[in-house]
C-alpha cells in the first residue's frame, strides 16, 4: 500500500528493478564492513542522545560540593539518567568494535588481495576511513573531560608538538592554543560531532558506490561455475530479500551484543578518574592507540637528532613518523602488489607466500606493540620488549614464509602429477 | 586537448587564448584559496605565557598541589628524607606548567651534577612535567633505602636520575631555583 503511493509519485519501481535486484556474492568474511557500517550507525544513535545532553566547556561548576569543569559535570549528569551510563558504553563500545571490524575488513581484503586493480582506490578510501574513525575516538577521549581525557589528551599534544618545522603551530590549530586551552573542548566537540562524522558519512557513501560500481569480488568456487554458464552477473543472492534479511537480522543481533556488553562490562569510569588533577593516573588508552602508545614506551628517550633545523625526538619518532610510515605502507601495497588483469575473484591466501607471511609477520609487530603499552604491569624493560617484538615478528613472517613455500611446492608437484 | 580552436593555431609565438583563459582560472582559484590561508593563523591562537611556560619565580612559596591538604603551606619539618611531594607555587595554580616535585634527601647525598646552590635544607624542587610527552612524574619510594628513590614517568615507564648518584642515565628534569624563603 505505502509502496504503491510512493511509486506513483517518486517512481520507486525503476529504483527498485536497478538496485535492489543486485546480488551480492555470500562468504562469510564478506559481513566484516557491515559490522563496522552498523556500529556507526549504534555510534550516530547513541551520540545523537549524548549530545542533546553534553556541555563543550570548562568553565568551572559546582557538582556535589566541589568546583569540577562543567563537561566533565554533564557527563557525570549523563550518568546518573536511567540507562545514561548504558548509552555512554554502548556508545564507547561501539566505537572499539567499529575500528576492531574496520581492521578486520582490511586484513580480510589484504589477504584475499581484493586490492589490486580496480580496486585501489576503494582500499585508499577504506584507509581514509579507518584513520578518520580514529580521529574520530580521539577527539572523543577528551569531551568527558576527567583526568584521564585531560592526561591523554596532553599526550597526544605533544606528540603534535613534536611535529619538526610545524609542530607548534599544528598542535595550536588542533588543540586552540596551548593545551589545556578553554578553547581545546569547544573545538573537539566541533570535530567529534559535526567535521569528523560528516567526512565519515560521505567517504562511506563514496566507498559503497564505488563498491556498487565496480561490484563485490566473488569467492574462487564462483569461478568454474561462472565460466561454465558463460555469464557475466555476479553469483549471489540479491540486495532485496535475501541479504536484506541477513543484513537486518545480523544489525540486531550486533545490537544485542554490544548492549549486552555495555551492560556487564564498565568502561571509561570517568567518576573514578575523577576531574583533571595534577598527577598522571596509571592508565592506558583504547587498544588502537596502545599501538603507538606501545611504540613510544619502547623508543629510547634520549634519541633526538635534528635534520635541516627540524627537530627529530623520540615522540616525533614514534608519534609521528611510526603512524605516517605505517598509513604509507597500507596505501602503497596496491601499487606495489599488482596481478595480471582486473582482480574479480578473491584469492586463496595459502597461494600467496610472500604477502600472506608479511601480513602475519606485520600482524604480530602490531599485537606486540599492544602488548608493549603494557610493560610495567608486566614487569620486562623496554629493551627486552624491543628484542622480543623485533624478533617475534620476523620469526614470525620467516616461518609462515617457509611453511607457505613448502605447501606451494608440494601443491604444484601435485598438479603436475595429476 | 590537442584539438585547439584553428584560429589560434597561426600566432604560434603569443599565447593561445585557451592558455590565456586557463592561466586565468587557476590564478584565480589559488588566489581565492591562498586567500584562505590566513584563517590557519587565526585558527591557530597563541597564548603568551599560557601552556606550558612556567612562571615560576625566586622567592615564591610552594603548597601542596594534592592530597588532604592541597593549599597548604609545605613545611620542612613535614617532609622526611626520601619523601617526595607534588608543590605548586602559590597563586600561580592555573597554569600546569608550574607544578613541581619537591624532594627531601640528606643534604650530604647531592652532588653534580645537582645544582647544589640550588637546594635548600636536603629540599631539592623539579619540574614534574615529563620532558618527553608532558605526563606528570611519580615518585617511586624505596623505604629501605631512600637516597635510591627516583622519579618515575608512567607514561614511558622510564625513570629519571635523581641527585644523589645518576641511576639510571636519562635526561634530567628542569631544576628550579630554590629559594630559602620558598619554604617555611
Amino acid at each position: 500500500m505505502i509502496f504503491k503511493w510512493l511509486d506513483e509519485r517518486l517512481e520507486l519501481r525503476k529504483f527498485k528493478d536497478k538496485f535492489l535486484s543486485k546480488t551480492f556474492p555470500t562468504h562469510p568474511t564478506f559481513l566484516l564492513g557491515e559490522i563496522a557500517l552498523f556500529s556507526f550507525i549504534i555510534l550516530i544513535i547513541t551520540g545523537i542522545f549524548l549530545g542533546f545532553l553534553y556541555e563543550p566547556s570548562t568553565k568551572m561548576v559546582p557538582l556535589f560540593g566541589a568546583m569540577v569543569p562543567s563537561a566533565y559535570a554533564s557527563v557525570v549528569r549523563i550518568d546518573l539518567l536511567p540507562m545514561g551510563m548504558i548509552i555512554r558504553r554502548i556508545h564507547h563500545w561501539s566505537a572499539m568494535i567499529m575500528i576492531a571490524a574496520i581492521l578486520v575488513h582490511l586484513m580480510r581484503v589484504y589477504f584475499t588481495a581484493s586490492y589490486r586493480k580496480p580496486r585501489e582506490i576503494n582500499w585508499l578510501v577504506g584507509l581514509s576511513l579507518w584513520g578518520i574513525a580514529m580521529g574520530a575516538a580521539f577527539t572523543g577521549y577528551l569531551l568527558p573531560y576527567s583526568n584521564f581525557s585531560v592526561t591523554a589528551t596532553s599526550i597526544a599534544y605533544y606528540m603534535a608538538k613534536s611535529v619538526p618545522w610545524i609542530g607548534d603551530w599544528i598542535s595550536r590549530l588542533l588543540f586552540a592554543g596551548d593545551f589545556p586551552s578553554s578553547g581545546t573542548v569547544p573545538r573537539f566537540f566541533f570535530m567529534h560531532v559535526m567535521l569528523i562524522p560528516i567526512a565519515l558519512i560521505g567517504l562511506i557513501g563514496l566507498h559503497m558506490l564505488i563498491l556498487v560500481k565496480q561490484k563485490h569480488t566473488e569467492p574462487l568456487s564462483n569461478k568454474n561455475r561462472k565460466e561454465a554458464e558463460g555469464g557475466k552477473r555476479l553469483i549471489g543472492i540479491p540486495i532485496w530479500p535475501e541479504q536484506a534479511v541477513i543484513s537486518l537480522s545480523f544489525f540486531f543481533f550486533l545490537l544485542f551484543t554490544v548492549v549486552l556488553i555495555a551492560t556487564y562490562i564498565p568502561l571509561n569510569p570517568i567518576e573514578t578518574y575523577g576531574p583533571p588533577s595534577p598527577g598522571t593516573p596509571v592508565m592506558r588508552p583504547d587498544w588502537y592507540f596502545l599501538i603507538v602508545y606501545g611504540f613510544l614506551k619502547l623508543i629510547p628517550g634520549n634519541l633526538s637528532f635534528s635534520v635541516l633545523g627540524g627537530k627529530i625526538t623520540p615522540e616525533t619518532i614514534g608519534g609521528v613518523i611510526f603512524p605516517t610510515f605505517t598509513f604509507v605502507v597500507f596505501a602503497l601495497i596496491p601499487f606495489l602488489d599488482r596481478g595480471k588483469g582486473p582482480q574479480n575473484y578473491i584469492e586463496n591466501p595459502l597461494h600467496r607466500p610472500f604477502m600472506t607471511s608479511f601480513g602475519i609477520g606485520g600482524g604480530i609487530f602490531l599485537c606486540m606493540l599492544v602488548v608493549a603499552g603494557y610493560i610495567d604491569v608486566l614487569h620486562i624493560t623496554p629493551e627486552a620488549m624491543t628484542v622480543y617484538t623485533i624478533l617475534s615478528s620476523l620469526a614470525a613472517w620467516g616461518i609462515s614464509y617457509t611453511l607457505l613455500r613448502l605447501y606451494n611446492r608440494k601443491r604444484m608437484e601435485g598438479d603436475n602429477v595429476r | 586537448m590537442v584539438d585547439e580552436p584553428s584560429g589560434d593555431k597561426g600566432d604560434k609565438k603569443g599565447i593561445t587564448r585557451r592558455r590565456f583563459t586557463l592561466g586565468i582560472i587557476i590564478a584565480s582559484i589559488a588566489g581565492a584559496l591562498g586567500s584562505l590561508l590566513s584563517l590557519l593563523k587565526i585558527l591557530a591562537p597563541e597564548e603568551k605565557g599560557g601552556g606550558y611556560v612556567s612562571t615560576i619565580k625566586p622567592g615564591d612559596r610552594f603548597i601542596y598541589a594534592k592530597g588532604n591538604n592541597t593549599g597548604d603551606y609545605i613545611k620542612v619539618s613535614s617532609l622526611n628524607i626520601g619523601d617526595a611531594v607534588l608543590a605548586y607555587p602559590e597563586g600561580k595554580t592555573s597554569n600546569p606548567a608550574n607544578i613541581v616535585q619537591l624532594i627531601k634527601l640528606d643534604e650530604s647525598a647531592y652532588k653534580a651534577p645537582t645544582h647544589i646552590n640550588l637546594t635548600d635544607q636536603g629540599l631539592i624542587a623539579y619540574s614534574a612535567i615529563c620532558t618527553h610527552l608532558g605526563c606528570t612524574v611519580s615518585w617511586v619510594e624505596k623505604q629501605q633505602s631512600p637516597d635510591t628513590s627516583y622519579t618515575e614517568c608512567f607514561c614511558h615507564n622510564r625513570a629519571y636520575s635523581t641527585p644523589p648518584e645518576v641511576q639510571r642515565s636519562w635526561v634530567a628534569l628542569h631544576q628550579f631555583l630554590l629559594h630559602r624563603s620558598g619554604l617555611k
